[in-house]
């Protein structure tokens, strides 16, 4: 049995040792909340991020930043201008293309080479072959069903 | 001064307040505690436990009962948690051992002779007996503040007290203490 001083020195040592106890947990329970909450933090950035392309956010390899129309060694045209690429964009989608390049041409045939250009630094080559037929500007507007008429339409 | 007007200028920051309530109550605590450990070093250790409980969260005694009897239910919590802990017995079964040591004890907490052999009986009983007949004798509790402690209403406390003294009497008649 403790004396009444010795029973209280030790309670109280039992306290202090205690409060530092839950000061420590309290402590590492806060480091390792906090650290959770910035890998969790990480992970919606990066989820959320237009780079990280989860969920569809990410853009850079659907719409094109530049689109070129070349025939054979001449760069037909060349368009940057995001409203412009958005547009000629839609209208090569409604076209067909051949991932190979033709290599016997008949007359009056021409070859497109038409390339889009992704932000993440890829590209896509398509080809086309197409009559070389001169269109006649008619009264009503039509939209362009081929490389020649979007040439036309978007200089 | 009771309990209650030590612990009211203890949250004052009458610190020293506290070590009075510790002196107070730390007797009775040890002697309460060591009916369920039958071991005076865990009792004291429990009681220690106690007093940290009240330090560590002092607003949860709301004044509404005595401080007495809430520290006795802490003890009691703590005393059965240790039991659960240890998975000992219960030594309300067999007599407990009286070392030198616990006798030292009784006679500083027990002061008559006839409350040694009471204290003895008690210790014979089934334990919700001997806790319900040691918050009465030796605590001199009401029943109000029994049933605080046993969790019981005080219909059940007193029917427990009745059946536990028809119990301790046979107990001391046999032992031939003195009634």
């Amino acid at each position: 049995m403790k004396s009444d001083s010795e029973y209280k020195r030790t309670l109280y040592e039992k306290y202090d040792k205690i409060q530092l106890e839950r000061k420590i947990t309290r402590k590492s329970l806060l480091i390792s909340l906090s650290s959770t909450a910035v890998c969790l933090l990480l992970i919606v950035v990066f989820v959320a991020s237009p780079m990280s392309g989860i969920f569809g956010v990410n853009n850079n390899d659907k719409y094109p930043t530049k689109i070129t129309i070349c025939e054979g060694n001449n760069i037909l045209r060349s368009y940057t201008d995001e409203k412009t690429v958005s547009e000629v964009n839609a209208l090569l989608d409604r076209l067909t293309f051949s991932a190979a390049k033709s290599e016997h041409l008949e007359d009056g045939i021409l070859q497109y080479v038409v390339t889009r250009y992704y932000a993440n630094g890829n590209k896509e080559v398509l080809y086309r072959t197409e009559k070389n037929v001169v269109t006649l500007s008619s009264l009503t507007p039509k939209p362009p069903t081929s490389i020649a008429d979007i040439i036309k339409k978007y200089n | 001064m009771d309990g209650e007007k030590l612990f009211a200028r203890y949250l004052c920051g009458d610190k020293s307040a506290f070590d009075d309530i510790v002196s107070l109550y730390r007797e009775n605590l040890i002697f309460f505690i060591n009916r369920y450990t039958n071991d005076l070093d865990t009792a004291e250790d429990l009681s220690q436990d106690v007093f940290i409980a009240l330090l560590m969260h002092p607003k949860r005694y709301d004044f509404r009962v005595k401080l007495k009897t809430y520290l006795f239910t802490i003890a009691k919590n703590k005393a059965l948690n240790y039991i659960k802990k240890a998975k000992r017995e219960f030594p309300i079964d067999e007599l407990p051992e009286r070392s030198d040591e616990y006798a030292a004890f009784e006679d500083e907490i027990i002061a008559s002779e006839e409350k040694k052999d009471l204290n003895r009986a008690i210790n014979k009983l089934k334990p919700d007996y001997a806790e319900v007949l040691h918050l009465l004798y030796f605590e001199e509790m009401s029943y109000l503040e029994i049933c605080k402690i046993m969790r019981k209403t005080q219909k059940q406390v007193e029917n427990l007290a009745t059946r536990a003294r028809a119990e301790l009497r046979l107990i001391m008649i046999k032992e031939g203490y003195a009634l």
